[in-house]
């Protein structure tokens, strides 16, 4: 079991990715935007973050993604830089950020689409949990 | 700044220059063998006693002649006016010695130095032309007094005349009075026609180079720019404004400008009432005001006195719903238009005004696209969010994961996912109609690599190919082949094409991508073993959501938007799509691209 934190502004998806998580057996907090997502990283503790791409800006995911993978040793959330990300994206959207993850350019671990896949989001979660233990 | 307005004086200009000098190089050598060979010829058959140094002229003139073809040949466009100046001042030594040889003011030879008058104005602006009437008359005059005075030997060539006629004074001054008077009337009637044919020439030159490129800009500003400075230029006049009428109708503004200072331009707006001239120029007449100090029909008259304006042109710009504005052309001098700049300027004006009407239609155009593509955005991402988020929790339900369902629920539920997975297609699809139009007008387009897009796509859909058991082959032998598109539109080409080629593909069939170089061009191509396409819907295929009619029977989801957003994007590339399909054996589609560079 591990403390999972979603990110996300759309109380609907929230809903479902709970339901998936819970369902695995994690358990899951919330938070409806980036501001709120790290105020609560300090309570939770989480094993890993999961990041709507736009909420309030087209960008406000991309931009807590770098905040929390900053390499500035005075960051304020160094420690939590090695919590892994999953990043949700609107599949087709027209952004040119859709392809695979890029590792210098942005640091998120994994791309899952929206609508969300119950399996998919399940596995790639639990994949990231055994690869950072 | 050049405009395309912009034509080469044409006076004098290089070009015309070594035409005509090539053309006096040819005739020289005429001459000089003309001379080498009539000098015999008088001697000899007609018992005319010449001189013998008439031969060394003739060799001379050929070996002059010689030396300038050497010289123009070498030097090309660079020197044409020193080469006419030196050709001018050589021909003119030797007639003046040939005149002397054949007898000086005796000589019927005198009248030759005619030739060179009316060749002058030809090559050379006006003013030289007069410096070389004086020349050639000086020289007539020196042959003359240097044989009258004895300081020249005077050969006499015809015996009939009297010995000492070369030395009579009223003969000596009554021929040159004539010679010059003919020299003189000669320039004189030549200098203003050739003037006056310079210039219409000039304004033609203008005026078609000027329409041109008006009517092929769609750009305003450019089109008013190049519009108020080629009239400027063409007319040599002070400067040009056009005005254009704002949404009232009743005030003008200025919308550009040439040759006029900044402080003049911000004297304010014009209102039409309490401006006649423009009044009369919007009932499509137009006005010329011959003494701008003195006109009272002026609403800044002080303004116009300190710009050093003297006199204005104001014609009006109709275009084809009504007067648009006007254009106004200043002349630095009292009575600087004539009436045929009144007729040219009103020939160009007629042509700016429809250019500035397209320019403006097409403007409107964009903005309006703009604006509806952004609204297309706009929707298309508030219609997205709730599906996405619909789905999702449909799935966890479906999956389950918020408690159990009986069969029934299950299979409405299975209904209900795929009519929203449905309804996220054709938004999707929307959405890259819509984003892809604004690309159109907006984008700039750059060197894309087509076998870096084709890849990425065909490792994004090998996935779901394996899952279909369907053979997913590329071919091709890497070029860095590059094609003027986006990273993003590629993309979104061969997504569509190669996604199609899987759908519609049964298990165990093949999909077979192909990239290769042709000429200049990139050739794609996406051949599927699939259902293929009626023959009846190949022509609408392109069409907005006409899907073929066997994809349809068979129940295989799709907006029918995709080949049309395919279509619409390789046509922006400068591309061609076609498509060869056989019913039940497979479709093939070749995308062809011209390579970048």
């Amino acid at each position: 079991m591990a403390k999972i934190l979603i990110i996300d502004d759309d109380p609907d998806i929230v809903l479902a990715v709970r339901l998936c998580l819970q369902g695995a057996g994690h358990e899951v907090f919330d938070a409806r935007n980036s501001a709120e997502g790290l105020r609560k990283l300090e309570a939770i503790k989480p094993d890993l973050i999961i990041l709507d791409v736009m909420m309030d800006s087209t960008t406000e995911g991309f931009q807590t993604a770098l905040k929390l993978r900053s390499p500035d040793s005075d960051s304020p959330l160094a420690a939590y830089r090695r919590i892994p990300i999953v990043m949700l994206t609107a599949l087709h959207s027209t952004t040119d950020l859709r392809f695979a993850p890029d590792e210098d350019y942005l640091p998120v671990d994994v791309f899952i689409d929206k609508p969300i896949d119950p399996d998919r989001l399940i596995k790639a979660v639990n994949g990231l949990l055994v690869k950072s233990r | 700044m050049t405009t395309p307005f912009d034509t080469p004086d044409r006076y004098g200009a290089p070009v015309d220059l070594i035409q005509h000098s090539a053309r006096l190089i040819r005739m020289r050598w005429l001459a000089g063998l003309a001379v080498l060979a009539a000098t015999p010829f008088s001697v000899y058959l007609l018992r005319v006693p010449l001189p013998q140094a008439l031969y060394v002229l003739g060799a001379v003139i050929l070996a002059y002649n010689g030396l300038l073809l050497w010289v123009s040949r070498r030097s090309g466009m660079g020197r044409a006016r020193l080469m006419a100046g030196a050709q001018f001042a050589f021909d003119w030594l030797a007639l003046a010695a040939f005149v002397h040889l054949t007898g000086g003011v005796e000589s019927p030879a005198i009248w030759f130095f005619l030739f060179h008058v009316l060749l002058a104005p030809i090559l050379l602006p006006g003013r030289a032309t007069y410096v070389f009437a004086g020349l050639v008359i000086a020289a007539a005059a020196g042959v003359a007094g240097l044989e009258a005075g004895g300081w020249l030997p005077h050969y006499r060539v015809i015996p009939a005349l009297p010995p000492d006629l070369y030395r009579h004074p009223l003969y000596v001054a009554g021929l040159l009075v004539f010679f010059t008077i003919t020299v003189l009337v000669s320039v004189g009637l030549m200098v203003p026609v050739v003037r006056e044919l310079r210039e219409r020439e000039r304004q033609i030159a203008t005026l078609f180079q000027g329409i041109q490129a008006l009517s092929s800009s769609l750009d305003l500003p450019r089109v008013l720019d190049e519009l108020a400075h080629g009239v400027s230029h063409a007319l040599r006049a002070k400067g040009a404004s056009i005005r254009l009428l704002d949404e009232t109708g009743k005030r003008m503004k200025i919308a550009a400008a040439y040759g006029l200072s900044l402080k003049y331009l911000e004297k304010g707006l014009v209102e039409v009432e309490r401006s006649p001239i423009d009044q009369e120029a919007l009932r499509g007449r137009p006005v010329i005001v011959q003494q701008a100090a003195r006109d009272e029909r002026l609403q800044y008259p002080a303004e116009i006195e300190a710009e050093g304006i003297r006199s204005i042109l104001c014609v009006p710009l109709i275009g084809r719903r009504g007067p648009l504005g006007v254009l106004r052309v200043y002349g630095q001098r009292p009575r600087f238009f004539t009436a045929e700049n009144v007729n040219f300027v009103m020939a160009i004006a007629r042509q700016g005004a429809t250019a500035i009407e397209n320019a403006m239609a097409y403007g409107e155009l964009r903005r309006t696209d703009e604006i509806k593509s952004q609204f297309v955005r706009a929707v298309t991402h508030e219609l997205r969010a709730p599906v996405a988020g619909a789905q999702s929790l449909l799935r966890t339900v479906i999956r389950e994961m918020a408690g159990g369902l009986n069969d029934l629920q299950r299979d409405v539920l299975g209904r209900l996912s795929d009519r929203l997975d449905a309804l996220q297609l054709l938004i999707n699809d929307l959405l890259d109609l819509a984003s892809g139009k604004v690309e159109g007008l907006e984008a700039k387009l750059l060197p894309v690599s087509v076998e870096a897009a084709v890849l990425s796509v065909i490792d994004r859909l090998s996935g779901q190919a394996e899952e279909k058991k369907i053979d997913l082959q590329v071919n091709y032998v890497p070029r860095g082949l590059t094609v003027m598109g986006s990273e993003d539109g590629l993309g979104r080409i061969f997504l569509n094409l190669i996604g199609n080629a899987i759908k519609y593909t049964p298990a165990g069939g093949h999909v077979t991508v192909t990239l290769e170089q042709s000429s200049d061009e990139a050739v794609i191509t996406v051949a599927d073993t699939g259902l293929g396409i009626p023959e009846v819907d190949v022509a609408h295929l392109f069409d907005e959501f006409y899907r073929g009619s066997n994809v349809k029977e068979a129940g295989i989801p799709g907006t029918g938007l995709g080949l049309t957003i395919v279509k619409d994007l390789v046509e922006r590339y400068g591309g061609r799509l076609s498509v060869q399909s056989r019913l039940n054996e497979g479709t093939t589609f070749t995308v062809v691209l011209p390579l970048a560079g």
